[in-house]
């Protein structure tokens, strides 16, 4: 079990450095003087030459990779110019509204996803298997921020049940304490039901929006893999033993399903903590995935790499996580681990 | 297992030319479509650049079928031009992701050894980054527009093809049939080109498929945040960021136009997709991951 553990660490980290060889590289050869976007328009000569040696851009390549690596290592990501302080304060200030977002969208992705798999699957061919078939193509070919738009037209400016594209809290209420920096959590602990109510009404729809695309691949992967699982041998052992057709369902065929569910989830959560970039921008959401766009739109490569190596790390630390459950869960994986 | 594996292509075709309305009516659709695609903006009157302040905002009419914008040009037109361009440059990144993952594929599967570590490593390395992240990524180091996003999502789409084909001609290699023909003196190329190579194409069109989906939205997207396509020209994510501040006033179909069209693209290929993988594969086991 160790010994996998210890492949599996060294294989991520040898990842994580080629991911940052490639952002380096990508957004070291920009063709703009990231000094003159520093300095400014304006700036002389002289002034735009201090700054470069300052940001260390007058050494070579593998030198300039060496810095950054170092620094890295001390937990610095560098200074984003357009917002005037660290990468990684702005970082800590975004990264919560992210997390509780993409939580949400996560959770109900992986719960519809459950429930209408098994449903659809115990039910056969009728209506309910080609209705999930159809909703998860429909959810497969829907643009996110276009359904974002709709939801936001229909359910908020038509009907007026949900909030409008105002961010996490309505404006007027006060952030609970900061504890988690999750306002859900948050309010919860301080006690603040209103707070909390109104974290979560704002939670809903965003959270929805970023669960379609999500549900739609879940719910194929649960599909295929009950399929499958209910050719097993043991099922047909459960039901000779007078198990009832639902029964043999619930208790052996859909625990025994739920293992590529726990990679394919752990997967989504790396992404989503990135990819919920245009949810984000649609709904005003102060998450990392508007301040990238904005960090782009700007220039600011400090903050695009930081965001990057980030999602990098992120992506690398769960799959190495999915993998060690994965092997916990289920020892016949660990025979023909690599 | 071997017999199977080689009388794959044929079913193929014996099956696909079955009675499956499902499909049948998927591939008719998405046929219409990209006939409607190429071929609609010379037949259709109205330019899809021609401003006409007259009639800002119009809503749909005979005349205007899917009404106009804000200066008044046909969104008819434009979406059969933006559509032109959003899928055109989805199906550039299926195919540059096809040609490159095939080839990082094949050298892994058949060389195995350093080149597959090195490889796999490679991949691994571009895979840990979202894929609009990426693309965005690529944008801001070139500029803005359609170019930079193709040359981004291919990047990002080759390793998933190199993954599957990798995989594909390992578990192909250790066949009988394989090893029968290696046997009898074939070289190595031979046998990975004559004898493995056909077996993967169905792999290739399947993976593509999915590519295609998730590229056009991935387009779509950068093109809704303003770095695809630029002005004047219609791509259908930018076409609905124009429409979005409409889309509160009542002014729908400017906005909702070009998300349709976007919608009803994808879910006919991942229909097609599907419908083609369950015939190719009735047990279910083969899922793309994407």
């Amino acid at each position: 079990m160790l010994a996998i553990i210890s492949k599996r660490l060294a294989v991520g980290m040898a990842t994580i450095l080629g991911a940052l060889v490639f952002s380096f590289l990508l957004l070291r050869k920009l063709p703009g003087d990231p000094a003159r976007l520093v300095g400014g328009d304006l700036a002389d000569a002289t002034t735009i030459a201090n700054i470069r040696a300052g940001m260390g851009l007058n050494k070579s390549l593998p030198l300039q990779f060496w810095d950054y690596l170092t620094s890295l290592a001390h937990g610095n990501l560098g200074f984003s110019f357009s917002a005037g302080q660290p990468v990684t304060d702005l970082l800590k200030t975004r990264l919560p509204a992210t997390i509780e977002l993409g939580l949400t969208g996560v959770c109900i992705a992986v719960v519809s996803a459950i429930v209408f798999g098994a449903v659809a699957v115990f039910r056969r061919k009728r209506g309910a298997d080609i209705s999930l078939r159809t909703t998860s193509s429909l959810a497969m070919g829907s643009p996110p921020f276009w359904l974002a738009l709709v939801a936001i037209l229909l359910l908020s400016v038509k009907l007026g049940i949900f909030p409008g594209p105002e961010g996490r809290l309505s404006p007027g209420t006060a952030a609970p304490p900061s504890f988690t920096g999750l306002y859900t959590l948050d309010a919860l602990w301080a006690g603040e039901f209103g707070t909390f109510f109104n974290a979560v009404w704002h939670l809903i729809l965003p959270g929805f929006t970023i669960a379609v695309g999500p549900f739609a691949f879940l719910s194929r992967l649960f599909r295929s893999q009950l399929r499958n699982t209910v050719r097993e041998p043991f099922v047909l052992v459960a039901r000779s033993r007078g198990i009832t057709r639902r029964a043999a369902f619930i208790r052996h065929v859909v625990p025994n399903s739920l293992l590529p569910l726990v990679a394919a989830t752990a997967m989504l959560l790396a992404e989503l903590m990135t990819g919920s970039v245009l949810v984000e921008k649609v709904f005003g959401w102060p998450g990392v995935g508007s301040l990238t766009v904005d960090a782009i739109l700007q220039k600011d490569f400090s903050v695009v790499q930081g965001v990057i190596v980030l999602s990098a790390f992120l992506y690398v630390a769960v799959s190495v996580l999915a993998d060690v459950t994965y092997s916990t869960i289920d020892p016949r994986i660990r025979v023909g681990a690599r | 297992m071997t017999s199977i594996a080689s009388a794959r292509p044929r079913a193929l075709r014996r099956r696909v030319s079955g009675n499956d309305k499902v499909l049948v009516f998927a591939l008719s659709g998405l046929g219409l479509l990209a006939l409607v695609v190429i071929f609609g903006p010379f037949l259709w009157p109205h330019n899809s650049n021609a401003v006409d302040l007259a009639q800002q905002l119009s809503p749909p009419s005979a005349h205007h079928p899917l009404g106009t914008d804000n200066l008044g040009r046909d969104m008819l037109a434009r979406v059969m031009v933006g559509a032109r361009a959003s899928l055109g440059a989805g199906l550039v990144v299926a195919v540059a992701g096809a040609v490159l993952g095939c080839v990082t594929g094949l050298l892994a599967g058949a060389l195995g050894g350093y080149v597959d570590t090195v490889l796999t490593w490679l991949t691994n390395s571009i895979l840990c980054f979202p894929s609009i992240m990426l693309a965005m990524a690529v944008v801001m180091a070139l500029k803005p527009g359609i170019p930079a996003v193709v040359i981004g999502l291919s990047i990002h789409s080759f390793p998933w093809y190199m993954r599957t084909l990798r995989s594909e001609v390992m578990r192909i290699s250790a066949m009988d049939f394989v090893k029968s023909t290696r046997a009898i003196g074939a070289t190595q190329r031979r046998t990975l080109f004559v004898h493995i190579f056909p077996h993967l194409v169905s792999t290739i069109v399947l993976q593509m498929a999915a590519v295609f989906g998730a590229s056009v939205l991935a387009l779509a997207a950068l093109g809704f945040l303003g770095m695809g396509a630029q002005p004047p020209t219609a791509e259908l994510g930018s076409m609905i960021t124009d429409g979005q501040q409409f889309f509160l006033t009542g002014q729908w179909w400017v906005a909702a136009c070009p998300g349709l069209v976007l919608l009803i693209a994808v879910t006919l290929t991942t229909v097609v997709a599907d419908r083609t993988r369950e015939i190719l594969d009735p047990r279910g086991e083969y899922i793309v991951a994407d």
